[in-house]
């Protein structure tokens, strides 16, 4: 016979398992968006929190748990978004970061592209790609007017284009260490 | 022509991007430190469950005892019978629905009730 205690820490088991296997891309997932490893951190922290409270909503569909975690950190992250952005400046150490231990040359390119076009670009970037929110989420997550958002996201296609023409100009990715400690 | 390039990198963006954050990994600590705040998490749960159950089997003990001595004729029973409020001066039709109140299996006589027939059955 199962006892109560039984099934909740099969449960309990169950989560962490779930979790471990997606806590790596969560992570950087809120990184992106959030800036630094910090907040990421805390992002991450309260998305667990949220997640083991609401797991009941969860019962016989663990295959929806990626998809349904990554919805509870992208909208903690646009929360502390929101309380952060009012107090501490965003780190200019952000893309060494998200670069260290980078071994693909595309990744690398985005992250030099999202370093050189600002904060504003990487958090609509991380949003749209990481976040996969629309347009108009994006717009109503930022307080931003929805062309804003489409601008961004044109200039950031743009750039992408001409960086990727240079460097098959040149041959060879080149990398901006210049903000590495 | 431009309309399918700039969709190809859209397309390029997102791929790269998901990738990239496929890839990401956390330090055993920090992990390790998830790991504890859900332990916690469930332990403050189960500690919630008992102290809830524990409240209500106490506040049912409660009502159960409180019940069992406003019935109980030793300790003077709360509940009276529709004769007895009579003798204590209540009028006939509040002692019938206090007695319909109090016990509605009980039979009601009309004479119980009404003023003129309580005479004639005596």
């Amino acid at each position: 016979m199962i006892t109560v205690d039984e099934v909740s820490s099969l449960n309990e088991k169950r989560f962490l398992e779930l979790l471990h296997r997606e806590e790596g891309r969560l992570f950087r997932i809120a990184l992106a968006i959030l800036g630094n490893d910090a907040d990421a951190w805390d992002a991450l922290q309260q998305t667990v929190e949220q997640a083991w409270g609401k797991r009941g909503t969860l019962r016989g569909s663990e295959a929806a748990f990626p998809a349904w975690i990554k919805k509870i950190l992208v909208n903690c992250s646009i929360d502390l978004l929101h309380r952060r952005e009012r107090i501490i400046p965003v780190d200019p150490q952000f893309i060494p970061v998200v670069m260290r231990d980078e071994q693909s040359p595309d990744a690398i390119l985005i992250w030099q592209l999202v370093a050189e076009l600002g904060p504003e670009f990487r958090k609509v970037i991380a949003l749209r790609y990481l976040g996969d929110l629309s347009l108009e989420e994006i717009a109503r997550a930022l307080s931003i007017p929805l062309g804003t958002v489409k601008s961004r996201i044109n200039t950031a296609h743009k750039r992408l284009k001409a960086m990727l023409f240079e460097n098959e100009k040149e041959g060879a990715v080149q990398l901006d260490f210049r903000l590495q400690p | 022509m431009t309309s399918d390039f700039n969709h190809e990198l859209d397309e390029r963006m997102g791929r790269t991007l998901q990738t990239w954050s496929e890839a990401g990994t956390l330090p055993p600590e920090g992990s390790y430190q998830l790991e504890r705040l859900v332990y916690q998490m469930s332990h403050q749960y189960r500690r919630g469950r008992l102290v809830s159950v524990l409240r209500g089997t106490i506040a049912a003990l409660v009502a159960y005892i409180t019940m069992l001595f406003f019935a109980c004729p030793a300790a003077g029973s709360l509940i009276p019978a529709a004769e007895a409020l009579v003798d204590r001066g209540a009028s006939p039709p509040t002692a019938a629905l206090e007695q319909l109140v109090y016990n509605p299996a009980a039979p009601l006589s009309y004479s119980t009730w009404h003023p003129n027939m309580k005479g004639a059955q005596s």
